[in-house]
C-alpha cells in the first residue's frame, strides 16, 4: 500500500513542481489494523533517493463511526463491537472507519 | 506550501473492480474472493470443495500467490480452467490484475469463480476485485483472537470458514470466543467450521455454496 502512496505523492511532486517534501498527512481508518510504525518505516525505504527522502510521515487515526438504521444514532465504534448503544440493534451502516489517503502534503 | 492532495489510495482500484464486476454479472457467474493467513489451508479448501462440486457446477479458479505456481498446479490436476498470477512479493491481488487474468478463462462457460488470494489478512480485506462475496479463513492453529486483531477482513466479509477443526483437541483454540468476537465485528457473517483432513463440515459448507452459485444463476432467468 505505501508503494500506492509513493505512486500519488510522486504525482503531485511532477505536477506542482515541488523542490523538497517536508511532511505527509495520511489519513487511516481504524479498522485498517494499520500498524503507524511499520508504515513509517516503509515510507522511509521507498523514500529513499526521492524528493521525499527525509520527509515526515503523520498517520491520524480515523475512528469508525456508525449510523444505526433503525434508530437514527450515530455512534463511534469501540472495541469493534458492531452494535448501537441506543437499542442494541445491527442494522448499521458505516460512515468511516475504512479509509486510506493522503490528505496533504507540505512543501517547497 | 501546502498541496491538498485528499487522493483515496484506493480509490483507482475502486474503479476497475467495478468493471470486473459488470462482467461477471454478464456472465452470470457468481465470483468469491478467498483470503486468509498464509497456510490456513484455502488451496486445500479449494481442492476439496472441487472434489464435491465438480460434476454440479462448473468452477474456475483464479491462484494469487507470491512467486510460485505450486497451488496452481494443485487445482489443475482437477482438469477445471484456472489461472495464475503472481504478485512478485506483492501482498495481495488487485483489480487489475483480476482483469488482466480474466480473458485467461471461458467465462461464459463458468457457474463459480472462486480467487484465491495471497497469503494476509491485512491488504486483501481492502482491495475490492469485482466479487460477490469474500470468504475469510481461520484455522485453530492461529489463535483464537486474529478476529479482534484483525477486524476489517472479519467486517468485510460474508463467510467465515473455520478449518483444521480437526486440530482442535491440540490447540488451545476457543471457537466460541473466536465465533463471538466474529459475530459482534459482523453479525451477519456465515460461519462453517470444517477440516480438509476429515472432511467434516463439508457437506454443509458445499450444500450452501451450491445453493448460492444456483441463486445467482436464476436471478438472470426472469
Ligand atoms: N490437520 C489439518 N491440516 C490441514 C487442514 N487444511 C489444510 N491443512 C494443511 O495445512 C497446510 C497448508 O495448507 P494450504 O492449503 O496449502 O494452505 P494455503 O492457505 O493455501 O497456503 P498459502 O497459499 O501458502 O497461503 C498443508 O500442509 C495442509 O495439508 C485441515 O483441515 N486439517
Ligand atoms: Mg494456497
Ligand atoms: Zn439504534
Amino acid at each position: 500500500m505505501m508503494q500506492e502512496v509513493i505512486k500519488i505523492l510522486e504525482e503531485q511532486v511532477k505536477t506542482n513542481k515541488v523542490k523538497k517534501v517536508h511532511k505527509v498527512n495520511l489519513k487511516v481508518g481504524k479498522l485498517m489494523s494499520v500498524v503507524p510504525s511499520s508504515l513509517i518505516f516503509c515510507f522511509e525505504i521507498l523514500a529513499k533517493d526521492t524528493l521525499m527522502e527525509g520527509a515526515t510521515l503523520d498517520i491520524e487515526e480515523v475512528p469508525v463511526k456508525c449510523l444505526c438504521q433503525d434508530c437514527g444514532t450515530e455512534f463511534i465504534v469501540e472495541s469493534f463491537i458492531f452494535l448501537c448503544p441506543q437499542c442494541r440493534g445491527t442494522n448499521l451502516k458505516q460512515l468511516s472507519g475504512n479509509e486510506f489517503m493522503v490528505h496533504n502534503m507540505e512543501v517547497d | 506550501m501546502e498541496i491538498k492532495v485528499l487522493s483515496n489510495i484506493l480509490k483507482a482500484n475502486q474503479a476497475i473492480a467495478a468493471e470486473n464486476q459488470q462482467l461477471f454479472q454478464k456472465n452470470q457467474l457468481l465470483a468469491l474472493n478467498l483470503i486468509s493467513s498464509p497456510g490456513s489451508g484455502k488451496t486445500s479448501i479449494l481442492e476439496k470443495t472441487i472434489e464435491l462440486l465438480n460434476s454440479t457446477i462448473r468452477l474456475g479458479i483464479i491462484e494469487g500467490d507470491l512467486q510460485t505456481s505450486k497451488d496452481a498446479e494443485r487445482i489443475n490436476v482437477f482438469g477445471i480452467p484456472v489461472v495464475q498470477i503472481n504478485t512478485e512479493g506483492g501482498c495481495h491481488l488487485d483489480a487489475n490484475m483480476i482483469k488482466m487474468a480474466l480473458p485467461g478463462l471461458p467465462l461464459p462457460e463458468m457457474d463459480c469463480l472462486i480467487i484465491e488470494n495471497v497469503g494476509n489478512l491485512v491488504c486483501p480485506a481492502s482491495y475490492f476485485l469485482g466479487e460477490d462475496s469474500k470468504i475469510v479463513v481461520l484455522s485453530v492453529t492461529e489463535g483464537d483472537d486474529k478476529p479482534s486483531k484483525y477486524p476489517i477482513i472479519f467486517r468485510e466479509s460474508q463467510i467465515l470458514l473455520i478449518n483444521k477443526i480437526d486440530l482442535l483437541p491440540f490447540t488451545n483454540f476457543n471457537l466460541d470466543i473466536a465465533k463471538e468476537d466474529a459475530l459482534q465485528i459482523n453479525p451477519d457473517l456465515k460461519i462453517f467450521e470444517i477440516s480438509c483432513k476429515n472432511g467434516q463440515g463439508f457437506e454443509d459448507w458445499t450444500t450452501w455454496l451450491a445453493k448460492k452459485v444456483n441463486k445467482k444463476n436464476d436471478s438472470f432467468h426472469y
